[in-house]
């Protein structure tokens, strides 16, 4: 009601009307400069995605691909302009929900990481459970808690403030022009209360909103991936960021890019690389996909707000 | 793949059926596989990582050499093979052959696999002391890709 109220005195000034989301904006990102646990004001919308670090073989950490993880998070932190934060789309280990190699191989993996300074987000992935893409982990899931999920709560997710694995993070322009909602979806977590969250929060109004989830489209053995997917149809989506093949891949389609050459074993011709996503002057989202070593861009495309392929 | 060298594997995998030390079941999940094992990953033409990704694992116990061999590989197909040669073998391994993990959809090039991995056991004296083993693919980008190693096993 009160929203409603302030739209409706604006509208009778001689300035433009703010839109919906520009009342939106300053009230729900945290009020804070600078991306942080819960999201944050930025300056621009400018983020890194890196993806799929696991090994190729089971509790194999002594061929953790520490090297190339390290070398990718390396070249993130170069990049001008900086990203201001990153997201991460799962799969950080190969590792048995028996054995001993949970903890080596995401202090592997978190080293090599800090290569990169900023606020990292991190999506669950299948091996963040017990490894098959069917699992499904914690409370109300079938599988269990195995040590690949509660490490991963506690060392992913707790340093940024969450105690779930979905969770929403809310940034705004410092000047109001903008905002931008980054909700993550755990297919390998899934219940009817992540289901509902997922429908709340999706209809949060902002001017972009990028969903990360592991799998991608048509990974659908994934408990959370069809569930999810009748949900995102019913909401607006800038874009679907997933991993789970490793490779790159643009599916304009789903509105979705596929980062999951991140040092995992590579499946195509597409080299290991990461990618960066950057509001533009005109309100545009250009996506960059950057070649591990070269930093080459090895594709590129734009999308409006609402996820259609900008000219 | 010719008969001879599919029977031949076959016969590997059955004699090492019940072995204490690695089940040959095309799941690389013993702890020697990591911890023992000798493992050489494929590289192109050029001496480059090969892509699409391609990993093998041999280890020399019992009197026979078990091999593990890795691929990913976004399209699986039941033409997909390894191609394994020792001093008195010449194997064709594909994705459809006996102790295979499969992370995929055969022959479904709509949707992405993951990968596909073969284990096996040969007689020692079958493979001397030199392995080659090459392994061509056919990404969803169109080409080409091959990849290759060629070495002693220790």
């Amino acid at each position: 009601m009160r929203r409603l109220l302030v739209l409706i005195l604006a509208a009778g000034c001689d300035s433009p009307a703010p839109a919906l989301q520009d009342a939106y904006v300053p009230l729900d990102a945290p009020a804070r400069e600078g991306a942080g646990p819960g999201g944050g004001l930025l300056p621009a919308l400018a983020f890194a995605v890196v993806g799929d670090t696991r090994p190729a073989n089971l509790d194999d950490t002594a061929g953790y691909p520490t090297d190339i993880i390290r070398e990718l998070w390396r070249e993130v932190a170069g990049e001008q302009p900086r990203p201001l934060f990153a997201v991460t789309t799962g799969d950080y280990i190969f590792a048995s929900t028996s054995g001993a190699e949970v903890d080596p191989q995401y202090d592997l993996y978190l080293a090599a990481r800090g290569e990169y300074d900023g606020i990292v987000y991190p999506a669950m992935g299948n091996h963040e459970c017990n490894g098959y893409t069917a699992s499904n982990c914690g409370p109300g899931g079938t599988t269990g808690s195995p040590p690949n999920y509660t490490k991963f709560i506690t060392r992913f997710l707790s340093p940024i403030g969450e105690a779930r694995p979905y969770y929403i993070e809310r940034f705004a322009a410092s000047d109001g022009s903008w905002s931008a909602k980054l909700v993550f979806v755990a297919a390998n977590a899934w219940t009817a209360a992540q289901a509902a969250w997922l429908d709340t929060v999706l209809g949060e109004p902002t001017t972009y909103t990028f969903v990360v989830r592991h799998e991608q489209h048509d990974a659908d053995t994934a408990p959370g991936v069809g569930p999810s997917a009748t949900i995102l149809a019913k909401h607006p989506l800038t874009m679907l960021i997933v991993g789970h093949s490793h490779t790159y891949r643009h599916v304009p389609a789903y509105r979705e890019i596929i980062v999951g050459n991140g040092g995992a074993p590579l499946t195509s011709a597409v080299n290991y690389g990461y990618v960066l996503v950057t509001r533009q002057p005109d309100g545009t989202i250009a996506v960059s996909s950057r070649e591990y070593m070269t930093r080459a861009e090895i594709d590129a495309f734009r999308v409006d707000a609402d996820g259609v392929a900008a000219p | 793949m010719p008969m001879a060298s599919r029977l031949l594997s076959l016969l590997a995998v059955v004699a090492c059926k019940h072995d204490a030390a690695i089940d040959i079941d095309g799941e690389l999940d013993e702890a020697a596989w990591n911890s023992r094992a000798q493992r050489a990953v494929f590289v192109d033409a050029t001496g480059a990582r090969a892509r699409p990704y391609s990993e093998l694992r041999m280890l020399r116990e019992h009197g026979r050499v078990y091999i593990g061999l890795y691929a990913a590989d976004q399209d699986i197909r039941s033409t997909d093979h390894f191609v394994l040669d020792t001093r008195a073998v010449h194997l064709l391994l594909g994705p459809t052959g006996a102790a295979v993990d499969l992370d995929g959809t055969l022959d479904k090039p709509v949707d992405e696999d993951e990968e596909w991995v073969v284990e096996l056991a040969l007689p020692e004296e079958l493979v001397g002391t030199r392995i080659a083993v090459r392994r061509c693919d056919l990404p969803k980008q169109g080409g080409e890709r091959c990849g290759s190693w060629a070495g002693e096993l220790r």
